[in-house]
């Protein structure tokens, strides 16, 4: 069944063909209904308790047989054919209380339904179902999104900033097609990836790609599953959080059309300045003279000097602003479709979204994204229950040759124009690519500089990622209060990528040579990944003698995962425009790839008892096996416990009018991570050596190049969770706070210094490092209303107590990797470096103060670094490696956010504010140092460095020895609140609307990160953690102009 | 429902097999089932060989850990203008236990010992049904040569270090130093099984593998450095009747058309292809020839004139026009101000580096026949020992031997190949000891420059600090060698492996 269904609607692929198959399955649904002579009609209407009005779409059902029953229509009315025998009928709305009517012989009965109190009603999305907030115990938000709302953002990430607390959400690049934010729950647990599992319909997902790449205006929930209580029925994948994502189902009712679409224009956030040429030019001279001493060959004479000033000879000498050539305005353009309604038995939304993005920089770059979401829901019987969800997306980028490598690290388009020295042309006076200036070939030699507008069109990049992810589930009811439920997911991730280097050259200003590709070369790539999973679940809910809520969940689940890559690569095509193998590519061929599997098969349970509805109690397990462990290690369990107390529903609180709701909870539990890399148990030979022999044939090779951990095991989160919830003035204002603590251990770690004489410098992970985070969290939100202006507002704080590594196992020796440093006692990947005293005036100063890293050339103008220690533990008058210490914590101590929303007469304007606080950031890239490479240009402010006219306090001189080295001097304080969404919108009345047939109409204009308030000058704030951030895209800002319809 | 529930049982049953959770990698294979065959062996040796081509070994770098073929920038033949290299810093005295080269040196030439050790212990263990016995020597004669090779390299820059001869385990790992006589033992009695099983040659398709020839020829070099004069003589004559003879050339000896040459007797091979085979010893940038490694002035006025006679003596020089009427191999070795150095792209030489000379022997000159740049990898063999070499080992050992008769004519086949002429025409032939030495040293300078043997030279003669000297007096900008005593001579033990091993000590000129 599934599989057929699945290859339907594969061949009718981005058609309305899924709409036909729709209606196709409400008309045979619908006809299967029946009647017998024993039945008795009964009709009415039902209306609203808050304005009198009908209501329609109402549930009117027969009370002993909820899966018999009609909905009301537009007018309120039903008609509803029961068995004689009924004596009642249920009614049931979404936002009103149900109620059950005894008919009493009557054939004609209206009922007024009352508005429910919504906080009370308000549903969490959990692990493997729902749950009402109130009875929570564990730590979950969830976040509903309304369907009118459409907020202009390029991926589903961005709709989390500003509405949970705890969650560290960061954008990193704003590069299309990778413009994601990194997600992490309540601090980082792990030395590895700190992703949080991603559940999208019940299906899991490594990575928060397919989460990112969901169409936003498909999506219905959102929910942050933080402690071990929420997470742990993921078991071994819950380390690091859960997200579970459930996107729009169909509603009963007749069809309804939505039409989502903005265009929009994305600029970068912050423009960096840079030296102009001239002082570029004199800079230059000037650090060649303190770094070589004063004969040294200068690079520019004072006539060139003279060129660049008065622009004589642009094509040698010129004054090139790469910022301007390089950052542009981009568009942004996003349209969805979608259908949705049903009767009685079955509902179905389809709907399609499409996005078109282009890059801050100029360049080939482009992102294309299409979206397929099928959602339909079958009470086939009255016992059955059939439901098929599938979430489709394929995302297609363009880009020159090396794709996103183009635009960042080492040698992409950002780091090359913020280095690029502004004395060579954008482009010579002959049209071609500046790539020297005049003074290139001078005896100090320089290499030429990567153009970055060539870098930006020079051959071809294409990758495509297309996403299938379905589920069929099917759901027997044995009772009311029994029901299993059996699903098969798969979800299939195909790639492909093709990379083009055409033959180019590169000429100076008068035509020569510079630089030449004599070969193209084509790379094409592809990787299959998918992962079948198959979920049973039994769950049994009842309430016994009214004081006892007990609900069970038992469940069983297999994983299989097998993911592979094929890389082919060519060179030699006769043509740069045949770009495809097969076009006569004969030189170096290569073929490379990769593969492994996976197998997990886990069982679950939890079970929830609640004693006269304020005494709550929840507990989880899960059992998961795994193949990336060896035979000793393939088990691991997880439990966790919670509990909370509804003080609002003692007695002693009842008379306290103001307390809606008030609720206590805490739990305990252990959640594991197996993201570890497959085989570390598993000693193998490296078959992937070669070496040559003969006329340069190229032939096999084997050898051991790791060792095995035939231990490995999970690695493991403690988490400990105390909260309180509170609901006050009539469900007004709604607050919850707080306390978690985590502790992490058996983190894999792989720095143990083994003597290299044993051949194999890889050890393979060991489960030895730990960690401890630990945070408070306040939530609080208000909802009100004056007259016809509503508003809510809401925020959060949150606060990182303390992030630190506690252990690194026996043998286990500190990481330091650059900048970065993993201690024992310092948070993970703290900046490590050394500590600037300050700035060497004289050469007496020079002299009296400890020697700096035995040079003999420290000067005044440059750092005196601080001596911290040596050999012994104790400074020894010397500065070298010994007195390098943390320097900075990656890591914020607070975040915060808040949101507003208001609306009066049809205008609505929501708001999103996000705030960073305490957070280092290192800046010692291109540009922040003094001038060093040998064409880097430098920001701006390096004007006011160290001379002996301008003995500066804050800036070393260019050109000595030890300026540049990691130290705190490039620490910088990367704190911010940014206005991160904005949207005002305007509905038009209802009534204009209605006459056109149309039951929304709404224009609005958006905006992102339009505003930010932070100390830090040149780059975004917003970046993650490391060095080098600043190759990567920069930041944009977007204005959006958008349209919401709905009939 | 009935069907539904058969459907679940069925589904479930899959999970139950308990095959399901046992997954073995799709890639590699495992260690239960390699060394069993001739062609696992073969594999196996060939793991061994793989190490050679390590950047810190014999393939070089530009822009990092300076390799084996860079080892001339050590002393005074050439400059490392990138000091982060190694030599560099080395030469100014900015160095210390930590260096990268030091660690990175010493873990390569571990990692190629512990594959040799693999090698020997499992080939040893192959079933007499799978592999002859003599194809087993052969195998196992390889294995000797290179973790002798290994181990020399080792001994001559660190003097004493582990001697490491089975596979451990980890627990096993922590071992002492052993002295210098050990490992210089155990080198010897390496290369001596060596020789006594490698093939004089091997099939056209195996050219590459380590011969008889190749043995012989490392032996005699470390006996050499050991000042073991006799035995070297004596590995030498036994290399002589292998049918080596030097190549016409001298200049293309050092491309890739010179790579089958039978000057050669052992050469770490090296392809340009996709895949990790490639070297970047001959790349070069496009705006200056191998920036990096920069020929000193004084190796420059080092060679002779035409005549014979050093450019202090000769007629024949000219200080405007240096590189006129002076022997071959210079201009082979050096680039001058204004040369082409890219042939297919005719770009001139500026004369913009420090030294004002350009380093060319090993050199790219052009894209390769398959189009790839000068800067990228390329698949030039590294010479390893050649039989000039060997030759002018043979003359030296009978100079220190006093056996000077038969010195010059050896000294006089070197010379002949470049047109240089006779040791007897132009020094006479009854010439002192320490002339003959003289001349014998020179010989080998001039012959031998850029091929990483000079440092190795100047420590067996004892001239470091007096290289260090005549650096400094080349007065190059930017370079200002500083010698402090043993430790200009000799590599300090690593400091990470100091830190991971606590049973070793570091090396007593570098306490």
């Amino acid at each position: 069944m599934r599989m057929s269904f699945f290859q339907l609607v594969k061949s009718r692929l981005g058609s309305f063909g899924l709409l036909l198959v729709c209606a196709f399955l409400l008309l045979t649904t619908a006809s299967a209904q029946q009647n017998s002579p024993q039945d008795t009609v009964i009709t009415g209407k039902v209306i609203s308790s808050k304005d009198g009005a009908p209501l329609a779409g109402v549930s009117v059902t027969d009370s002993r047989n909820p899966a018999k029953g009609v909905v009301t229509d537009a007018n309120g009315l039903y008609q509803i054919r029961v068995n004689k025998g009924v004596k009642a009928l249920q009614f049931s709305h979404v936002g009103y209380v149900s109620s059950e009517v005894a008919i009493s012989g009557k054939t004609l009965v209206n009922v007024t339904l009352t508005a429910a109190d919504a906080a009370l009603d308000e549903v969490v999305v959990v692990g493997y179902g729902t749950q009402k907030k109130i009875n929570q115990t564990g730590s979950t938000e969830t976040v509903r999104f309304d369907d009118a709302v459409n907020e202009p953002v390029t991926n589903t990430g961005q709709l989390m900033y500003g509405k949970f607390s705890g969650v560290q959400i960061t954008q990193s690049s704003g590069l299309p097609g990778a413009d994601a934010s990194s997600i992490i729950i309540r601090g980082v647990g792990t030395f590895g990836s700190t992703n949080p599992l991603v559940v999208i319909d019940n299906i899991q997902y490594d990575g928060l790609e397919a989460f990112n790449n969901l169409a936003p205006s498909d999506i219905e929930s959102i929910s942050v599953l933080k402690d071990a209580s929420a997470s742990s029925i993921y078991g071994a994948r819950g380390a690091n959080g859960v997200i579970v994502v459930t996107t729009k189902k169909g509603k009963k009712g007749s069809m309804k059309v939505i039409y989502n679409a903005y265009t929009g224009l994305q600029s970068v956030t912050v423009v960096p300045k840079y030296l102009d040429a001239v002082n570029y030019a004199k800079l230059k001279n000037e650090h060649d003279i303190n770094a070589n001493g004063a004969n040294a060959p200068l690079r520019y004479t004072d006539a060139d000097i003279q060129a660049i000033a008065d622009g004589s000879n642009p094509d040698q000498y010129a004054n090139t602003n790469w910022a301007k050539e390089i950052l542009r305005t981009a568009p942004v353009q996003n349209h969805f479709l979608s259908f949705s309604g049903g009767n009685d038995k079955t509902t179905y939304r389809v709907s399609l979204g499409y996005l078109n993005q282009q890059a801050v920089v100029r360049g080939k770059f482009k992102n294309e994204r299409f979206n397929l979401s099928l959602n339909l829901n079958s009470q086939v019987k009255d016992w059955l229950n059939i439901s098929n969800v599938t979430n489709m997306y394929w995302s297609a980028f363009k880009g020159p040759a090396g794709g996103a490598d183009a635009i960042t690290g080492e040698t992409g388009i950002i780091n090359q124009f913020q280095r690029s020295s502004p004395t060579v042309p954008a482009y010579y006076s002959n049209g071609e690519y500046g790539i020297v200036d005049g003074s290139y070939q001078n005896v100090n030699f320089s290499f030429p500089v990567t153009n970055p507008l060539r870098t930006g069109y020079l051959g071809n990049y294409r990758s495509n990622d297309i996403n299938m992810a379905d589920r069929l589930g099917v759901k027997v009811d044995f009772t009311k209060s029994l029901s299993f439920e059996t699903s098969g997911s798969i979800n299939l991730n195909f790639g492909n990528t093709s990379n083009f280097v055409p033959t180019s050259a590169t000429y100076d200003w008068a035509g020569n040579l510079v630089g030449q590709n004599l070969v193209n070369t084509l790379t094409k790539g592809n990787n299959l990944d998918y992962r079948l999973l198959n979920e049973n679940i039994l769950r049994y809910s009842k309430r016994f003698n009214r004081d006892h809520d007990l609900s069970v969940l038992l469940g069983h689940s297999l994983i299989y995962n097998k993911s592979s890559v094929n890389k082919g690569q060519v060179s030699g095509f006769p043509s740069n425009s045949i770009q495809e193998f097969d076009g006569g590519g004969v030189l170096n061929p290569n073929v490379s790839g990769s593969a492994y599997e996976v197998a997990l098969q886990s069982f679950f349970s939890r079970v929830n008892y609640i004693f006269k509805g304020k005494y709550l109690f929840e507990f989880n397990i899960r059992r998961d096996g795994s193949s990336r462990f060896g035979a000793s290690n393939k088990y691991g369990n997880f439990p966790s416990a919670s509990a909370g107390w509804r003080i609002s529903q003692e007695r002693f609180l009842s008379h306290v009018k103001w307390i809606s709701d008030l609720k206590i909870r805490a739990s305990w539990g252990i959640t594991g991570n197996d993201n570890i890399g497959n085989y570390i148990f598993e000693q193998t030979y490296n078959t992937n050596l070669d070496y040559v022999l003969g006329n340069d044939v190229v032939v096999g090779a084997v050898a051991l190049t790791s060792l095995a951990n035939p231990t490995i095991t999970w690695e493991t989160i403690k988490q400990t969770d105390v909260g309180l919830d509170a609901s006050l003035f009539r469900n007004k204002l709604s607050i919850t706070a707080g306390y978690f603590k985590k502790n992490s251990y058996d983190l894999l770690y792989t720095n143990f210094p083994i003597p290299s004489t044993i051949g194999v410098t890889n050890l393979a992970a060991q489960n030895a490092a730990s960690m401890v985070n630990s945070g408070l969290e306040f939530l609080v939100n208000y909802r009100g209303k004056i007259a016809k202006f509503n508003y809510s507002i809401g925020g959060s704080v949150s606060k990182f107590a303390d992030n630190k590594v506690t252990g690194l196992g026996e043998k286990g020796a500190e990481t330091i990797s650059g900048e970065t440093i993993i201690r024992i006692g310092a948070p993970f990947g703290a900046y490590y470096g050394y500590k600037v005293l300050g700035i060497f005036q004289t050469q007496d100063e020079v002299n009296n103060a400890p020697v700096q890293f035995g040079s003999n050339k420290t000067a005044p103008g440059d750092f005196q670094y601080a001596d911290l220690s040596g050999p012994d533990g104790k400074p020894d008058g010397k500065i070298d490696a010994y007195d390098r210490t943390v320097i900075g914590n990656p890591f914020p101590k607070w975040t915060y956010n808040f949101n507003a929303s208001l609306d009066y007469k049809g205008f609505d304007l929501n708001l999103t504010f996000q705030g960073v606080q305490r957070i280092d950031r290192l800046l010692n890239d291109n540009g922040q140092l003094p001038m060093e490479g040998d064409r880097n240009n430098v920001l701006a402010y390096w004007i006011d460095r160290w001379t002996v006219d301008n003995p500066s306090t804050k800036l070393p001189r260019l050109g000595g020895p030890k300026n540049s080295i990691v130290s705190d001097f490039y620490i910088q304080d990367a704190s911010y609140l940014r206005l991160k969404n904005v949207e005002l919108g305007y509905s038009l009345p209802a009534s204009v609307t209605k006459r056109i047939g149309i039951d929304l109409l709404r224009f609005y204009v958006g905006g992102q990160n339009m505003l930010t308030f932070t100390k830090m000058k040149n780059f975004d704030p917003e970046r993650q953690r490391g060095g080098a951030t600043d190759q990567l895209t920069p930041l944009y800002k977007i204005i959006t102009f958008g349209l919401n319809v709905k009939f | 429902m009935k069907k539904l529930i058969v459907l679940f049982c069925v589904i479930n049953c899959v999970g139950c097999s308990k095959e399901y959770l046992n997954k073995d990698s799709l890639t590699q294979i495992g260690q239960t089932t390699f060394w069993k065959t001739e062609q696992d062996a073969l594999l196996g040796i060939n793991g061994i060989y793989e190490a050679l081509q390590d950047r810190v070994l014999y393939s070089g770098n530009l822009n990092g850990n300076a390799g084996l073929p860079m080892y001339d920038n050590f002393g005074d033949n050439c400059y490392n203008s990138y000091k982060f290299e190694g030599p560099g810093n080395f030469m100014i005295a900015n160095i210390d236990p930590s260096g990268a080269l030091f660690s990175a040196f010493w873990t390569s030439c571990y990692k190629g010992i512990t594959r040799a050790n693999t090698a020997i212990e499992n080939i040893n263990n192959i079933p007499a049904a799978n592999i002859s016995d003599s194809k087993k020597q052969q195998l196992l004669g390889q294995a000797y040569f290179l973790r002798a090779l290994f181990y020399m390299n080792l001994a001559v820059y660190f003097k004493d270090v582990p001697l490491i001869l089975n596979v451990q385990t980890l627990d096993e790992a922590y071992v002492p130093k052993n002295s210098y006589q050990e490992v210089s033992d155990q080198i010897i009695s390496d290369l001596k099984a060596a020789a006594d099983v490698l093939p004089d040659a091997y099939p056209a398709e195996q050219y590459g593998y380590a011969t008889k020839g190749a043995a012989l020829g490392l032996l005699a070099r470390f006996y050499l450095y050991n000042k073991d004069y006799q035995n070297a003589l004596d590995a030498t004559t036994a290399i002589m009747s292998l049918g080596y003879s030097l190549n016409p050339s001298y200049a293309q000896l050092f491309t890739e058309q010179g790579e089958k040459s039978k000057e050669i007797i052992f050469a770490v091979r090296f392809v340009q292809d996709a895949s990790n085979n490639g070297e970047t010893f001959s790349a070069t940038y496009t705006g200056i020839p191998k920036v990096d490694e920069q020929p000193m002035p004084n190796l420059v006025k080092d060679y002779y004139c035409t005549d014979g006679l050093p450019i202090t003596q000769s007629p024949l020089y000219s200080a405007a026009n240096e590189k006129a009427n002076r022997d071959p191999r210079l201009t082979s070795t050096i680039y001058f101000k204004s040369d082409t150095f890219l042939i297919d792209t005719k770009t001139v030489f500026k004369g913009n580096t420090a030294t004002k000379y350009g380093l060319k022997k090993y050199i790219r000159n052009s894209a390769s026949s398959s189009g790839v740049g000068v800067g990228s990898p390329g698949g030039q063999d590294f010479i390893v020992l050649r039989y000039a070499d060997v030759l002018l080992m043979r003359a030296e050992a009978l100079v220190e031997l006093n056996q000077l008769t038969d010195a010059y004519a050896l000294i006089d086949m070197v010379r002949a190949r470049v047109n240089m002429p006779n040791v007897e025409d132009v020094e006479g032939n009854g010439l002192s000891q320490d002339q003959l030495r003289a001349i014998v040293r020179h010989e080998r300078r001039v012959e031998l420059a850029c091929e990483g043997l000079r440092f190795f030279d100047l420590k067996r003669w004892g001239l470091v600090e007096q290289a260090f000297q005549t650096t400094i007096a080349d007065n190059v900008p930017g370079y200002a060698p500083v010698y402090r005593g043993p430790k200009s001579e000799t590599f300090p033990i690593p400091q990470s492996e100091l830190d991971a091993n606590t049973n070793l000590v570091q090396n007593p000129d570098w306490q």
